[in-house]
């Protein structure tokens, strides 16, 4: 995944590549960097025409003659890394670890044991003036840097050990950034394979691009799948009730035509006209020498009405003969439309009113 | 030795192929095909939810159902006591005629004046005749008890000749109509 990242981030790979360590020095101008031309000339002196190789700086000293540089050319030692674009000579990571390291103010060694053997500098203070490795055994790289050491007429008096650590991708990165120097591929190949690289990074990052559209038409695909089956399912329900619903139509229909049939024969429905029972009711409270001389039963626009002509012996059963006649079931009220004497009696007009039959 | 970039048109195509293909991407993801997507995707949504509002559960139907069927059987119920009560004749006067006629005949009512027609739905008939109260009240009490639907429209009583009373009646039956 990392190298994925990489390759989309346009990051150079850079890996670590054996290489041999030949100690020198450069002397610059008072607080001067050593020039690659100052470097060559030195690496000149020290091999006569062979093609200058990369080199580690170590260290400087400020020297009345000016800065001097201690340095180490990193001539490759067996094939260099196909697939990277940086490839950095191990004893730069060993340094890196080394001068991570506290040490006294004096002359002494810094040792680092690693997978590969064991780096050996010597140091005065924080400054490096050699390193040596990697060596198949401690004491003999320390006991080789001990006795170059003594040629010089140094005697370092403590023994530092550093800790190894595997260097990240990052920390490789930052390492070949700040020591381009130190890159051990010829810069045709790097510029070569520097191509190559971009080539594949922005084929990476078309290929990202379509990955993610990929990836996001797949997942809206799988929303639309998902909400294709809600809807299926509801469908399905629909399917399964689509007989009952129609069957509730079909009821339905058919009783609004029941309904607008029977609305059309709500006459036949009403019970018949019960005008017998009124009548009865009518004549059972009839006093004793009274008649009926006229009987006129028609509809009204509240229901129904009775008048009638009733021949009454004096006038004093005028009144309980109407009161009697409001005791009839379905008698609403009462009306005495006139009383006058006719003849030896009483003829007097009433006028029923009802919701018969 | 650093990494020289490289430089020129091919740098360039380098630089822009990925810009290019993410545009054209873009442009066919938002415009068509996720468009689309999300297109479908709310539609089915929105029905699937409509559906889910809508679509009765089926116990429910069938609840409905039945009720639905009591109802009607009692409007069948309903409607064939109506039709049974509406006179169903090509000539619904002479019908109601021909029922009531004889029934009051054989009741004591001297009849003097039959008429009978049928309009607007309804069979009338309009007859006088002389008869006594108790034959009255006996006749108007089987014109009631008749299976057949009749309404009593108008009646009058008045006093005749031989201690008899006059009699004005008119009812009116209604014929079978269908809606």
């Amino acid at each position: 995944m990392d190298q994925l990242l990489d390759l989309l981030g346009g990051l150079p790979r850079v890996a670590l590549s054996p290489s041999h360590l030949l100690n020198g020095e450069v002397t610059t101008p008072y607080g001067q960097d050593p020039s690659p031309e100052a470097v060559e000339a030195a690496w000149r002196d020290l091999s006569g025409d062979r093609i200058l190789p990369p080199w580690i700086l170590l260290g400087r000293r400020d020297t009345p003659n000016g800065t001097v540089w201690r340095l180490s050319w990193c001539p490759p030692r067996g094939p260099l890394p196909a697939s990277v674009e940086v490839a950095l000579p191990e004893g730069l990571w060993a340094l890196e670890l080394l001068t991570g390291e506290s040490g006294p103010e004096g002359w002494h060694l810094r040792i680092l044991a690693s997978p590969l053997g064991t780096w050996v500098g010597l140091w005065e203070g924080a400054r490096c003036e050699r390193l040596h490795g990697p060596h198949p055994s401690e004491s003999g790289g320390v006991d080789r840097v001990r006795a170059i050491a003594a040629r010089t007429g140094v005697v370092p008096t403590a023994e530092i050990r550093g800790v190894w650590s595997v260097p990240s991708g990052q920390d490789l990165r930052a390492l070949a950034g700040s020591h381009p120097e130190s890159d051990l591929l010829p810069t045709t190949e790097s510029v070569r394979r520097g191509g190559i690289r971009a080539d594949h990074a922005a084929f990476a990052r078309i290929l990202a691009i379509l990955a993610a559209f990929a990836t996001v038409t797949v997942g809206l695909g799988l929303v639309q799948a998902a909400a294709w089956s809600l809807r299926r399912s509801q469908d399905i329900r629909l399917e399964s009730v689509q007989p009952l619903l129609d069957r509730v139509a079909s009821l339905r229909k058919s009783r609004a035509v029941l309904r607008d049939s029977i609305w059309m024969r709500k006459d036949a429905l009403a019970p018949n006209a019960a005008v017998d029972r009124i009548l009865a009711g009518i004549a059972r409270k009839i006093p004793d020498g009274a008649s009926l001389q006229a009987l006129a039963l028609e509809r009204s626009d509240s229901g129904w009405r009775v008048r009638t002509e009733a021949s009454l012996s004096d006038w004093n059963q005028v009144q309980p003969f109407a009161q009697s006649l409001r005791a009839v079931p379905g008698v609403a009220k009462v009306v005495i439309a006139s009383q006058a004497r006719s003849g030896s009696g009483i003829s007097a007009v009433l006028e029923l009113e009802g919701t018969w039959p | 030795m650093a990494l020289n970039p490289p430089s020129g048109s091919r740098e360039l195509l380098r630089s822009l192929a990925p810009w290019v293909a993410a545009s054209i991407v873009l442009q066919v993801g938002l415009h068509v095909l996720w468009l689309d997507q999300t297109g479908s995707f709310r539609a089915n949504l929105a029905r699937a939810a409509e559906l889910r509002q809508v679509v009765p559960e089926p116990a429910a139907l069938r609840a409905r159902i039945a009720s639905l069927e009591r109802d009607s059987a009692s409007l069948v119920s309903r409607l064939a006591w109506a039709r049974g009560r509406a006179i169903e004749s090509s000539d619904p006067g002479a019908y109601l005629a021909a029922r009531l006629v004889p029934l009051l005949g054989r009741e004591g009512w001297k009849l003097q004046r039959v008429r009978a027609e049928s309009k607007s739905g309804w069979a009338t008939l309009d007859l006088g005749a002389q008869a006594d109260f108790d034959q009255i009240l006996s006749g108007l009490r089987r014109i009631r008890l008749q299976s057949t639907a009749i309404q009593v429209r108008r009646f009058s009583v008045r006093p005749s000749e031989h201690g008899l009373l006059e009699v004005e009646l008119q009812v009116a039956g209604p014929t079978g109509m269908e809606p």
